[in-house]
């Protein structure tokens, strides 16, 4: 333990593993909370605390009930930092450096740039506090200084208010009790995963990242679509102006921690290897990278029937009635593929009352094209009752990460026909490494493409070779390679590896 | 860019109105003063007199700057001028007066700093001189010198996967439908982070467009023919967007042709079409009269449309009823 240490958490016990995690759990149910849920129940002989950070306090209620392995949560707020000033003197010593160090953290990243920061900031807490230095006049001359350096160009009134909320996040992680584990997990990049470099940095101990969807390239496309991020350089539609305006100094903020991350994590996961590729452009080590897919309790969806070939020939989505699912071109591959299956029926299953407008679009387009006798829209139902009478799933969403209902098809023998996104191409057609090949279990289509989703139909219907085969290879995939207990093993493994591993060296300052 | 004084600050400042309060009350101290003086000097006049005679011109002298002023009112000079004409009596005065030549150009009043504060927080807009200057100061205008910008689907094909990320934002932001193609060429991308973005670009911008189609036809047919046929216009792009719903593009060409159908009623209101028409709506009136058998109608919207296209004519409906003005005589 070194200097920098003197913010751990000293009167909570130690942790075998703090999971660090933003934005989600345990308030918001379902994706990454349901994930966290699973992975602590998954590990019994494992000690557990959360930090939950979020924007500010909530009054929403707590969604899970703590596991008994779960010893503290803790809430760290971002945009709550900063004091009032009692008093302030002369602006301290070396406060254009830390200035240095901050824009070097938040323009380039790294573990050396984040230990310097956290060096400055040491030394400065000796004398003074942080949190009344954010609101004193020494941060408004810092705000000027890191301006000229970081976006000269562009209207300094946004970007302070930009530095305002990004530099009080950084501080608000940086300043956060840590808590004292053998290892830390976070789940994303971002500040969670600043946090788990700080841990790292700070502690010594080793930190472990689970990336379910890429944080970085999340933050990027909201960034890029965003209209609340002012435009305050005219860059007309050249795309190469090198003039840094708000926009880019947002997107090269997230990108710098999350290499900062990526450089302290001992490992660095993801669902399915395509995620992998913009980990690796933001420079994260080959060796670190590994894929932990998530599994499904295959017992349960395994002594379900195959729809007999006899049957009404029946596809089914299974998701919310919402535009990311793209229905309309579920509604309009039914359109099509009637031509051809004429007794065609085409379950919605799922929700219906997330989004009612739309929902009563997509009755519109059914009614239009006179199909309400094909497509049902079932709302809420348990799939189980469902899975024994459909012959050929359909997903055609445009964003997913890991959708469980690919897997759960798959443990039932239904073959599926999917758009390509998140691990989809790799449940069906299985990972490039795959030895024994198992074979294809479906079809994987371009997005928002009816009549390739239609045509994939067709053939998995009126094939029923084909189609016993592609869900016996999906059954098959599953079973070897999505199983609870798999995903489960393998972060026995990692935690083990983690929890008894030597305390890293302190990586070393500039100067020090 | 950092606060600065603009051109527009700086014109605010300089036209500052004379302080004329202050003028008057100046003046009438010297004289009031000299009055005092004169009846001393020629011993009408007691020096305990003269003492308490100048105590009533100064009150009356801050009476008259003081009075009825608003708390927020820049009160410095005033409040200099009463001290100086107390403590030095006539030569005050005089001082006083000499000074306020000098006061005008000292600085901002208050009016000028609000306002400059006003702008500096946005709370209110600049005037488009003034914008225009600040911008070209802080480098912030479209740098003339640049490559021509490559066509998306270029970008989207050939591009680095920053550019096209940064196409594809763009894209999402100034979405028109010109730009769908380099959508769906995107959403077929063998990278998965673009495919990843273009989903979300696409989910905008049908939730976008279906935005703006519901606020075209809730505008109705307008009065004024040429902006109806504008709105026409968009409403058939519109239609013909490949991310647009067939049900919604269905209520585009209804509200469309609704919308022509009201816009082009009568020969005048074809004629005054047709002549600020751009080339995209001169189209949409010529197949909308020919769909309607206006045969004759449109052999003039074409003629009309011709002739004030190539800036050499305007064409005059009536009594000097001008239409379009900005058209050099022949």
């Amino acid at each position: 333990m070194n200097q920098l240490a003197r913010s751990i958490h000293p009167t909570v016990q130690e942790a075998d593993i703090c999971i660090i995690v933003e934005g989600c759990y345990p308030y918001i149910p379902g994706g990454v909370s349901a994930w966290i849920d699973w992975l602590m129940k998954s590990q019994p002989g494992t000690s557990f605390s959360v930090v939950a950070l979020w924007p500010r306090p909530m009054k929403i209620k707590s969604r899970y009930a703590p596991p008994p392995n779960m010893l503290q949560l803790d809430h760290l707020y971002l945009q709550q930092f900063g004091a009032h000033p009692t008093t302030w003197g002369e602006a301290p010593v070396g406060i254009e450096k830390l200035g240095e160090s901050f824009t070097r953290l938040m323009t380039g990243g790294g573990a050396f740039a984040l230990s310097e920061v956290m060096e400055e900031l040491a030394i400065l807490r000796r004398k003074y506090e942080i949190s009344q230095l954010f609101n004193s006049p020494v941060a408004w001359q810092l705000a000027q200084d890191m301006y000229r350096r970081e976006m000269p160009n562009g209207s300094f009134l946004h970007y302070f208010w930009a530095w305002r909320a990004l530099l009080g996040g950084l501080l608000s992680v940086l300043e956060f009790p840590l808590p004292r584990a053998k290892a830390y997990h976070t789940i994303s990049t971002g500040y969670a995963g600043l946090f788990a470099a700080r841990a790292q940095i700070e502690s010594g101990r080793p930190a472990v990242l689970t990336e379910h969807g890429i944080y970085t390239n999340e933050r990027r496309i909201e960034l890029l679509m965003a209209d609340w991020v002012a435009d305050t350089i005219d860059k007309g539609h050249v795309l190469t102006d090198p003039r840094v305006d708000l926009r880019d100094m947002w997107i090269r903020t997230f990108e710098a921690y999350a290499r900062t991350c990526y450089e302290t994590m001992t490992d660095v996961i993801t669902l399915y290897s395509d995620n992998q590729n913009p980990q690796r452009l933001l420079g994260a080590d080959e060796r670190k990278l590994k894929v932990i897919a998530n599994g499904i309790d295959v017992d349960r969806f395994a002594k379900i029937a195959p729809a007999a070939a006899d049957a009404r020939p029946t596809i089914s989505l299974i998701g919310r009635v919402v535009p990311i699912k793209d229905v309309k071109t579920y509604i309009e591959a039914a359109r099509i593929l009637k031509v051809s299956v004429p007794d065609l029926r085409a379950w919605v299953l799922g929700p219906t009352d997330e989004d009612p407008e739309y929902y009563q679009e997509c009755l519109a387009i059914v009614s239009e094209f006179g199909l309400e006798d094909t497509v049902m829209f079932t709302g809420s139902v348990n799939v189980l009752d469902y899975l024994g009478q459909i012959h050929v799933m359909v997903l055609t969403s445009l964003s997913e990460s890991q959708p469980l209902v690919v897997l759960e098809a798959g443990a039932a023998g239904i073959p599926f026909v999917s758009t390509d996104v998140g691990s989809c191409r790799e449940i069906i057609e299985g990972p490039v490494t795959e030895y024994p090949r198992l074979g294809h279990g479906g079809v994987v289509t371009h997005l928002a493409a009816a009549e390739e989703i239609a045509e994939a139909c067709g053939r998995m219907l009126l094939d029923h070779g084909l189609r016993r085969g592609s869900g016996e290879a999906l059954r098959s995939r599953v079973a070897a390679h999505y199983t609870s207990q798999k995903a489960a093993n393998a972060y026995t493994s990692l935690y083990a590896k983690v929890m008894t591993a030597p305390a890293a060296k302190k990586v070393p300052a500039m100067g020090a | 860019m950092m606060p600065t004084q603009s051109g527009h600050q700086k014109k605010l400042i300089f036209g500052r109105a004379l302080p004329r309060r202050e003028i008057l009350a100046s003046v009438f101290a010297v004289i009031a003063e000299a009055a005092i003086l004169f009846l001393v000097v020629s011993s009408r006049l007691s020096l305990q007199a003269a003492l308490q005679l100048h105590v009533v011109v100064t009150a009356m002298t801050g009476v008259s700057l003081f009075h009825a002023r608003g708390a927020s009112e820049d009160m410095t000079v005033a409040s200099l001028m009463l001290l100086v004409l107390l403590v030095a009596g006539p030569a005050g005065a005089v001082a006083t007066l000499a000074a306020l030549a000098f006061v005008d150009h000292a600085g901002a009043g208050p009016d000028v700093l609000n306002a400059w504060y006003d702008r500096l927080s946005n709370a209110s807009d600049a005037d488009l001189s003034t914008v225009l200057t600040d911008r070209v100061m802080a480098g912030r205008v479209i740098d003339t010198d640049a490559a021509t910008p490559a066509q998306f689907e270029a970008v989207i094909a050939d591009g680095t996967l920053a550019e096209r990320q940064a196409a594809l934002g763009l894209i999402a932001r100034r979405f028109h439908p010109d730009f769908a193609p380099a959508l769906e060429q995107a959403l077929r991308s063998a990278e998965p982070v673009v495919r990843v973005q273009a989903a979300a670009v696409v989910a905008r911008v049908r939730a976008d467009l279906k935005t703006r189609i519901k606020a075209l036809i809730a505008v109705g047919p307008v009065h004024a023919p040429a902006d109806s046929i504008q709105f026409a216009a968009e409403l058939v792009r519109l239609a013909g967007c490949s991310l647009v719903d067939r049900a919604d593009a269905g209520l585009c060409r209804k509200a469309s042709d609704a919308m022509l159908q009201l816009a082009l009623a009568g020969k005048r209101n074809v004629y005054a079409a047709a002549a600020h028409a751009d080339s995209e709506a001169a189209l949409l009136i010529e197949r909308h009269l020919m769909a309607s058998e206006r045969y004759e109608d449109f052999r003039s919207a074409r003629r009309i449309h011709r002739l004030t296209a190539c800036k050499a004519y305007r064409v005059r409906l009536g009594k000097g009823a001008q239409m379009k003005g900005s058209v050099p005589a022949s």
